[in-house]
């Protein structure tokens, strides 16, 4: 039989060799605890970079080109009280947005603003008592900006001071590229065709459309420039 | 303004409209027909604000369906109607496809420039001359003013004649006004889309492809052309 203090001893040693047991399965929940949230951690950091990346960052510019862009604005775009400012070398001229009528056009020139594809631009058409028409990109009309879309069209004409997408003759009514104009001359705009997306009004600024209008011509390129500086969109 | 034809004029074809799709097809064979090439110039001077690029890129497209080869003519504006390189291409051109866009602008750039000369002078030589949309309208003289129907002055190869293209699809009021102001001693056509009204040496008229063609003369009734008949109208300009 063991004595009495072996007894002692041998509870005391099972007493420490589970009290060790414990605080090792107590060291390795508290590991397992803080590994998995740093995982946790990880994945969330991550999860919110992407979505940054991917557009989901309120800083980051409405790129250009995609199609998709622009419908995706046109679907976020409040029914009014977008405006869209023009500034050029001849002055400052307000646009109101046709957010209700015409949203895939409105989203479509917001995209491309928010852009920076007007930045730079210029009038490059004046047709007297007609339109003058800018908004290629670089100011050479030949160019383009990506993935153009087909936008509403107008049942009332054009009445002066309307601001609608130019296109070719071939393109389908409502095609929207980059290119705009606005109407300065009553009778044509009343008798234009209803084939160009109407997607704003001049809300202040007339007075530089006519200057622009005004402007010396050869053919209807005009001989002397008229810049589009850049154009910033509120309300949004 | 002259309204006899001779020997020697090239072909006019005058199109209402949608140039260069597969409906045009028969018309354009018997073009290059007549051409006697497989090689179209073509000038995409009314559409400098939108994109002339594209319109010789559509048209090459197309003719190559044709069996023909596009070359587009970098005329945008008035100093390239003056540029040596372009006259010289067009003066020995056998057929030259003026492009739609802007009336007022490709009259601006062509008249009494040195390639307008230069174009004439090869209609004179037995060239085709296409023209569709704008093309044809400003071919006429009078002249069709798009923006209002109103009439202004035109080129005037095919003279006394005034052509309102997209007459198929155009807004009432538009034709209507057109031919109220039409003057007594002019003649109006309105040309449907994807038709030509194609003017050959022997001095007919005749209506090809998808549409018709209906004169208009003052204080008469419209008569409807339909493709493949003849019409009786002036005729084209003798060039000097």
């Amino acid at each position: 039989m063991p004595s009495a203090d072996k007894r002692q001893r041998q509870k005391e040693n099972a007493r420490l060799a589970r009290e060790a047991r414990e605080a090792a399965l107590k060291k390795r929940r508290r590991n397992r605890t803080l590994r998995n949230a740093a995982i946790a951690v990880g994945v969330f950091v991550v999860a919110i970079l992407l979505i940054t990346w991917l557009g989901g960052g309120s800083k980051k510019k409405v790129v250009a080109s995609p199609s998709t862009t622009s419908t995706t604005i046109a679907a976020k775009l409040p029914l009014s009280g977008v405006t869209a400012t023009i500034k050029g070398n001849l002055g400052t001229i307000v646009i109101a947005l046709d957010t209700k009528n015409d949203p895939k056009g409105a989203g479509r020139f917001v995209a491309l603003a928010n852009g920076g594809v007007y930045n730079g631009s210029s009038w490059s058409r004046i047709a007297k008592d007609f339109v003058i028409q800018g908004g290629a990109p670089g100011g050479d009309p030949s160019q383009s900006a990506a993935n153009q879309v087909v936008a509403e069209v107008p049942k009332d004409h054009y009445p002066v001071g309307s601001v609608a997408a130019a296109k070719g003759p071939n393109d389908a009514p409502g095609t929207f590229d980059s290119q705009f104009f606005i109407v300065t001359g009553a009778q044509q705009g009343a008798t234009l065709p209803n084939d160009y997306a109407r997607f704003g009004t001049v809300k202040s600024g007339m007075d530089v459309v006519n200057k622009i209008a005004a402007l010396p011509v050869s053919g209807e390129t005009p001989t002397s420039k008229a810049t589009i500086d850049s154009v910033t969109i509120s309300g949004v | 303004m002259s309204q006899t034809s001779g020997a020697g004029t090239g072909t006019v074809a005058l199109v209402g409209g949608d140039e260069w799709t597969e409906p045009c097809s028969t018309f354009d064979t018997r073009l290059l027909e007549l051409a006697g090439t497989d090689e179209v110039l073509v000038l995409p001077a009314a559409a400098a604000f939108e994109h002339p690029d594209r319109a010789v890129e559509r048209a090459t497209r197309y003719f190559e369906t044709l069996g023909a080869k596009v070359t587009g003519l970098p005329v945008v504006n008035r100093r390239d109607a003056e540029t040596d390189a372009n006259i010289s291409a067009v003066r020995v051109a056998k057929f030259v496809y003026i492009a739609d866009g802007s009336p007022l602008h490709l009259r601006s750039v062509l008249k009494s420039s040195a390639f307008y000369d230069a174009m004439v002078y090869a209609f004179g030589r037995g060239a085709v001359i296409a023209a569709s949309g704008a093309g044809a309208t400003v071919l006429g003289d009078p002249m069709v003013d798009p923006r209002g129907g109103a009439y202004t002055v035109g080129l005037g190869l095919v003279p006394g004649l005034a052509i309102f293209p997209y007459h198929g699809r155009a807004a009432e009021h538009l034709r209507e006004r057109s031919v109220d102001l039409l003057a007594r001693d002019a003649v109006l056509v309105g040309i449907d889309e994807q038709t030509a009204l194609v003017r050959t040496a022997d001095a007919a008229w005749e209506v090809m492809g998808a549409g018709g063609a209906t004169v208009y003369r003052k204080d008469s009734k419209p008569k409807l052309a339909k493709s493949g008949t003849t019409v009786e109208l002036v005729t084209a300009a003798i060039p000097r």
